[in-house]
């Protein structure tokens, strides 16, 4: 690849979700003003439309982390160990707007910021996993030895995601059960449905521009020798 | 402030944390663009 092809794949990263960050001010108010008040909890369930679709784009990045990972470990091609560096950054990021707007959620509707129950701890623990896989990429230096080690920790998230997902079955939690993906019908009235779907499609052409950008940037720095 | 819906403080700042993350992020890796874009004119001799 060129030093102008690792360019225009930055380009048109940035583009996709600088895009998607326009999208995304459209998606803010629409949840203010396109919305019903939900009766139950009042206006903090609002926050439904930027809670889920972050916590979606976050699993959605871990899994996406370890499964490339895996590739680079039967294939052993340095591409994909950039790109899973950068799929984990990103996952990062959505991982922090999960994590904070979980709790400014939890604390109007249940009455506490936090409860450390099967829902929220693993997602805490696979947040840390995370962060420190990045800390581990900044330690070694060694670029196929990086790579290596990197991988198996990304392995490690790919194996704790469907537990995360699942937990709300598997363990008494305060965490409600999803409302969309699962394996009925959708359970919520039509506008908030819309306004939610059009979320998650928002947030995931962000995280895949983000990822695009990132990776542009990784590889253009592999290149020059540089830690990307 | 009585106009306000009970709650609206954690919805608000719910929503500006994850503003300033994305466009935080963004900003930042815009600008990680643009220097490698001048490095690369340099290493180029295209300054």
């Amino acid at each position: 690849m060129t030093a102008g092809a690792e360019r225009a794949l930055t380009r048109r990263g940035l583009l996709l979700s600088g895009l998607a960050l326009v999208l995304l001010a459209g998606i803010y108010v629409m949840a203010f003003a396109a919305t019903p008040i939900e009766r139950s909890q009042g206006f903090p369930q609002k926050i439904f439309y930027l809670h889920v679709p972050a916590a979606w784009c976050a699993l959605l990045g871990f899994t996406v982390v370890g499964v490339v990972s895996l590739l680079y470990l039967w294939l052993k091609d340095p591409r994909l160990d950039l790109f899973a560096a950068s799929a984990a950054e990103v996952g990062v990021i959505f991982s922090i707007v999960m994590l904070t707007s979980g709790p400014l959620w939890a604390r109007p509707v249940w009455g506490t910021w936090w409860q450390w129950d099967a829902r929220l701890t693993l997602t805490l623990l696979l947040f840390f996993l995370f962060v420190g896989y990045l800390s581990l990429r900044s330690a070694v230096h060694d670029p196929a030895e990086r790579a290596r080690f990197s991988a198996v920790v990304a392995l490690l998230g790919l194996v704790l995601v469907p537990f995360v997902h699942l937990s709300v079955y598997l363990f008494r939690t305060i965490h409600p059960t999803p409302v969309v993906l699962k394996p009925s019908a959708p359970t919520l009235p039509g506008s908030m449905l819309t306004v939610l779907l059009l979320s998650l499609l928002v947030h995931t052409l962000l995280y895949a521009g983000l990822v695009l950008a990132r990776y542009g940037l990784a590889r253009a720095a592999a290149k020059e020798g540089t830690h990307g | 402030m009585g106009d306000l819906p009970a709650g609206a403080g954690y919805v608000t700042a719910a929503y500006a944390i994850a503003a300033a993350l994305y466009v935080g992020y963004w900003l930042r890796l815009r600008k990680l663009a643009k220097k490698n874009s001048r490095e690369w004119k340099v290493g180029s001799g295209r300054n």
